[in-house]
């Protein structure tokens, strides 16, 4: 009886290390289902930044591409009395009608030919005569005023 | 005796190497000088064409001509020819423009093309360059009352003569090129 007794309890000490042993492996497997999912690797974040700003245009700048647009104008005027009203609001840029304006024909070596000088009245009265605008502005000065006081151009 | 000897053909070395080197314009420069003159005669054929015309205002005809009178040499002359004659008569260009756009015609066409060099610029002992450039004239006039219609086509030759000049630009000197036109010679007429 004594036997039967400590074998009963081998067997029950057995089974409750088996019992105790799936508790744990449940216990295991239930902790691995719930692990979070590894961390993904880390990934390089693209920050879109803005364009910088560009640079403030200079007055010169400015006066330039408007002029480069009158002279257009008044070479392509639809009419005379269109070239002419281009040519007035074109001159009311220039400190006065006869303002120089110098043409660059070629140049070497830092040596500028130029063609025979000229005023900003008579220049737009050529673009406006012959139709065509061959130049380009390479040069313009302003006066203390903001109106273009000497203008150098450039043949195309 | 050997020291002036000496002296002298160091002068004259001198002297025949500034000659050369005034010479010596790159062919681009050149380029660009034939350019200028070429394109003061295409100007000078729009001022005609403006000056001619009858829609043209007469306070406008007038600006025009002294713009192209600008193009030319003081005393230059214009050829002016006929198919009904054989004479060629030559006017001062302020007279021709003047007598151009008094023309007794409804409608004026004038129109030049072919615009060439037919004898290259050349550096004359005087410095300056002279070359000839040769146009066709296409001159259309029409007279509605009358119904009088005439045309003909003109080859003429216009001496150009450019030559280096200085001037003062806001205190600057500026050296530029003078393109002038001289005579214009008609050498063809037909209809």
């Amino acid at each position: 009886m004594k036997q039967s007794v400590s074998t009963l309890s081998v067997k029950r000490i057995l089974f409750m290390g088996i019992v105790l042993t799936l508790a744990m492996g449940a216990c295991k497997s239930k902790k691995k289902a719930v692990q979070p999912a590894p961390a993904p690797a880390p990934v390089e974040q693209v920050v879109e930044q803005a364009p910088p700003p560009p640079p403030a245009r200079s007055a010169e700048e400015i006066a330039a591409e408007k002029l480069e647009n009158s002279f257009n104008a008044v070479a392509t005027a639809a009419s005379l009395n269109a070239a002419d009203q281009s040519i007035q609001q074109t001159l009311s840029m220039f400190s006065n009608q006869e303002t120089p304006v110098l043409i660059v024909i070629h140049e070497e070596n830092g040596i500028k030919d130029y063609d025979e000088p000229t005023t900003i009245k008579k220049y737009l009265e050529y673009l406006k005569d012959t139709k065509k605008n061959l130049n380009y502005i390479s040069d313009i000065r302003l006066d203390a005023n903001g109106k273009v006081s000497e203008l150098e151009l450039r043949r195309k | 005796m050997k020291n002036k000897l000496i002296l002298f053909l160091g002068l004259f070395l001198s002297v025949s190497l500034a000659a050369f080197a005034q010479d010596n314009i790159s062919p681009a420069r050149k380029q660009a000088i034939d350019s200028l003159a070429l394109e003061k005669v295409k100007d000078l054929s729009k001022y005609i064409a403006i000056i001619g015309s009858k829609e043209t205002q007469f306070s406008e005809a007038n600006r025009v001509m002294d713009r192209a009178e600008e193009l030319f040499a003081p005393g230059a002359e214009m050829g002016v020819s006929s198919i009904n004659t054989n004479e060629i008569a030559y006017y001062k260009v302020r007279n021709y423009f003047e007598r151009l756009m008094a023309l007794n015609y409804d409608r004026v066409n004038i129109t030049w093309y072919d615009i060439q060099y037919i004898s290259d610029l050349e550096r004359q002992p005087d410095g300056r360059y002279v070359g000839v450039i040769t146009i066709y004239q296409r001159f259309e006039g029409t007279s509605i009352e009358t119904g009088m219609n005439y045309r003909d086509t003109t080859k003429k030759d216009i001496t150009i003569y450019v030559e280096k000049k200085q001037t003062q630009i806001a205190g600057r000197t500026i050296e530029f090129w003078d393109v002038m036109l001289g005579d214009v010679r008609v050498t063809e007429t037909s209809a």
